[in-house]
């Protein structure tokens, strides 16, 4: 599947159940079979980490990287080096959403006041 | 070239003097169909209409104080397959930056199409102002009159007394409220017994419109900006400060039961079949039972930050801050203050403005400057 075809809603899927990270995995930029799609998935991926900073979510757990499917043991040093920094970073909090749930307070509307939160 | 000119309003009657404006389109031929709001169920509430026959106008209000739907998707609906149709759409600021969208995006067309702007006074829930109408006394046609006249005095002097419904979240903090990309631009702010008009010099002669520099405007439109900025800018750093975590943000789509009706609503989100309508993540029943072994316990229905932050992802680069989706809740959930905050990070991130321009393509489809 082309990178330019990756819709955000698939790395989101993956991070809220629980993925410590997503690779995207695309060919060189130059290298596109149609042109431009690898810069179309640059694009994507600039909004996904934009809107994942904003919400809270650790954007460094996406991964995006350019990999020929000759490249053997390019990917297999991107795998290598992408464990090792998500394992240093430790489990995605989104392993457990339940409890995402548990912590919240209640719906946040203007003029409603709020319990505070547990994680103050 | 573009001149300004104004319309007279006898005795103040600044709808007659619209619809009379409205009626000349019509007549003169510059217009073949009007989609303008008009009136219905005695004034209670307005609808997008599309008029032929402009007897039709004596219950038209271009300053329409609801916004029932975005009429950008009517738009949409009316221009996507060009019926070479002369249509003129009477359009609220952030309709026609959706609109502006919805054209780049390849979902409407702009071919014979005559976008008249109106400034946008604010609007209120379709409910509150159904309610107010009922308890106001007096004729039923006057009430739309009597409404505009009270909006109009409370931006001219903030501090009169404001009306007992208070405007849509969305318009509370909106900062673009005079249209950009209109062929005709139809004035409120500013003006006493005078409606603005901006249009083609050929056309105000055509119209035998009065060409006159309105001197008060520009200074009513830089204090409401300066007021509605100050209150957006509160909105943006109220939720960012609110929202460090995920779990922050959860809270705000904690009552969120998945209607979907923020995308029905959304002019943005026009995908006639939605991901979510779909059953690509629905899994097996059996799964279910898995996750809930797997966490303890399981909460259901199972995608609703999927949900929210995939619509962010599709929509915020373009969402224009109408606010459709907060009104389309039946949860009232914060989404205004969600797609309007994330999505000014997007746009800032990517130097891009929402219906600002045609010429200017959303950044998703551009190639980003990057050596190779």
């Amino acid at each position: 599947m082309c990178s330019g075809s990756i819709d955000p809603v698939y790395v989101l899927k993956a991070l809220l159940d629980g993925a410590d990270g997503v690779l995207i995995g695309g060919c060189h930029l130059g290298n596109c079979h149609y042109q431009d799609g690898n810069y179309k998935a640059m694009r994507r991926v600039e909004v996904l980490k934009n809107i994942l900073r904003q919400v809270g979510i650790d954007e460094e757990r996406v991964w995006l990287r350019w990999i020929d499917a000759s490249e053997g043991g390019l990917f297999s040093e991107t795998i290598q080096q992408m464990v090792d920094e998500l394992r240093a970073k430790g489990p995605n909090p989104m392993r457990e959403p339940w409890e995402v749930w548990q912590e919240t307070v209640g719906c946040r509307l203007p003029g409603i006041e709020s319990k505070p939160s547990k994680r103050g | 070239m573009k001149v300004e000119a104004v319309l007279k309003a006898e005795k103040g009657d600044i709808l007659g003097a619209s619809r009379d404006f409205l009626g000349k389109l019509l007549a003169e031929g510059l217009v073949d169909y009007l989609l303008v709001p008009l009136e219905i169920s005695h004034g209670r509430t307005l609808a997008q209409t599309l008029v032929k026959d402009p007897a039709h106008l004596d219950k038209a209000n271009p300053f329409s104080p609801v916004l029932p739907v975005n009429s950008a998707s009517i738009v949409s609906q009316l221009t996507i397959d060009k019926p070479g149709k002369k249509l003129g759409a009477v359009l609220k600021p952030c309709e026609i930056r959706a609109l502006v969208e919805l054209v780049k995006l390849g979902q409407a067309s702009l071919e014979n199409l005559v976008i008249i702007g109106t400034d946008c006074l604010g609007t209120y829930e379709v409910e509150d102002y159904a309610k107010f109408v009922d308890e106001m006394k007096g004729a039923a046609e006057k009430k739309g009159a009597q409404v505009l006249a009270k909006m109009r005095q409370q931006i001219a002097q903030p501090d009169t007394e404001p009306l007992s419904i208070s405007l849509r979240p969305a318009c509370k903090m909106c900062n673009s409220f005079t249209p950009i990309l209109a062929d005709i631009t139809l004035g409120l702010l500013g003006m006493e017994e005078e409606i603005f008009v901006s249009l083609d010099g050929e056309l105000a002669e055509k119209l035998g419109l009065e060409v006159k520099e309105a001197s008060g405007r520009q200074g009513a439109i830089d204090r409401l900006l300066d007021s509605r900025t100050q209150a957006r800018e509160q909105v943006f750093a109220d939720f960012r400060e609110r929202t460090k975590t995920i779990v922050d943000f959860a809270d705000c789509l904690d009552t969120c039961m998945l209607c979907y009706a923020c995308s029905a609503a959304c002019p943005i989100c026009y995908c006639r079949v939605c991901f979510f309508r779909t059953d690509t993540f629905e899994p097996e029943s059996e799964r279910y039972y898995r996750w809930a072994d797997r966490e303890g316990a399981l909460r259901i229905p199972t995608e609703i930050l999927l949900y929210h932050l995939t619509r962010l992802n599709h929509v915020a680069i373009s969402c224009c801050g109408c606010g459709m989706c907060e009104s389309a809740c039946p949860r009232k959930l914060p989404l205004t203050t969600i797609f309007q905050t994330v999505g000014d990070g997007v746009q800032k991130a990517l130097k891009y403005v929402p219906g600002r321009s045609l010429e200017e393509e959303i950044p998703l489809a551009t190639i980003p400057e990057v050596k190779v």
